[in-house]
């Protein structure tokens, strides 16, 4: 049989590389509505299914990439942030009882999750955000995307790292006081 | 029991091609999602016809020569090309032709040479002669 960690990681995958994709496009029409960026539409340009968008000049390029690649760093942060809440606040080994007692009142103990599922989670979407950071790095170095958008990117995931490194940290104590 | 381990390592190699396929699939989106036209060319100048200003007029490309039928007699056509140089450092272009093409709009300064700075246009003009077809190149 497969793997179960690789097939948790594939079923955890989908969501975020569609929403970042979703980003993308977002990001796109966003530069190109509000600046009124001139373009041509090529469907199916990418693997035949997606579109791109040719600019007729670099400044316009240059203008829809910077925020078309914004808008992937913030889904992906979004998500990072989201799956980094659930891991501190409402993860089943160390939830707070006040708080468990109240998600119960609430009907919202499903909110409550085991660290299996929050660390598949949590690599995905970390693996995403760095990810989205390279692609950033790089970006840069070609003058594409703007260096403070990289910079601030780099602080944004190497927190995030740590932030994920001391749930880890905690869950490791959690498992050696057992 | 070999065949059974070997369907294991290939449905786990396929999980993890998949896996990265995955992760891979944004990141290849965002970089061919946008491009801009022309930029990737090495062509050292971009001509761009404009003949649909002057009813009749025929502009085709052989090789390296240009060639233009004229559909009429007029006395000049003015900006019937524009040349741009697309690289990202000053050229100069020469027009070998005999007849009167020119660079510019002035009738009055026929410019044969011209040295355009980085992503510039040129408008091409021509004085006509008795010639209806005109060859040139763009040297």
């Amino acid at each position: 049989m497969v793997s179960k960690t690789l097939t948790k990681l594939i079923d955890e995958g989908v969501v975020p590389a569609i929403l970042l994709i979703l980003a993308k496009m977002g990001g796109l029409l966003f530069a190109v509505f509000f600046f009124h960026l001139s373009f041509t539409l090529k469907v199916g340009g990418v693997l035949k299914i997606l579109p791109t968008l040719d600019f007729v000049n670099t400044q316009g390029y240059i203008t829809a990439e910077n925020y078309s690649n914004l808008a992937m760093f913030l889904t992906s942060s979004l998500g990072t942030t989201f799956v980094l809440i659930r891991a501190h606040f409402f993860h089943e080994s160390h939830i707070h009882p006040q708080v468990q007692s109240k998600l119960h009142k609430l009907n919202l103990q499903n909110i409550i999750q085991p660290t299996y599922h929050l660390y598949h989670q949590a690599a995905i979407w970390l693996l995403f955000l760095w990810l989205t950071t390279a692609y950033l790095i790089v970006s840069a170095f070609l003058k594409i995307t703007y260096v403070q958008i990289t910079v601030i990117a780099f602080i944004v995931s190497a927190n995030f790292s740590w932030l994920f490194a001391i749930d880890v940290e905690k869950e490791i104590e959690i498992s050696q006081q057992k | 029991m070999k065949k059974r381990h070997i369907f294991y390592t290939l449905a786990n190699f396929s999980a993890f091609l998949l896996l990265t396929a995955l992760i891979a699939a944004p990141f290849y989106f965002a970089k061919k999602s946008t491009s801009v036209a022309g930029v990737k060319t090495e062509a050292a100048y971009l001509v761009i016809s404009q003949i649909e200003k002057f009813p009749g007029m025929g502009f085709t490309q052989k090789d390296e020569t240009y060639s233009l039928s004229l559909p009429g007699t007029a006395d000049a056509y003015v900006g019937i090309l524009i040349l741009t140089n697309p690289s990202k450092e000053a050229k100069t272009y020469r027009l070998g032709s005999e007849n009167n093409i020119f660079f510019g709009e002035n009738l009055e300064d026929k410019l044969k040479s011209v040295t355009l700075p980085a992503g510039t246009s040129i408008p091409i003009s021509l004085l006509s002669n008795r010639n209806r077809e005109i060859e040139f190149k763009i040297l």
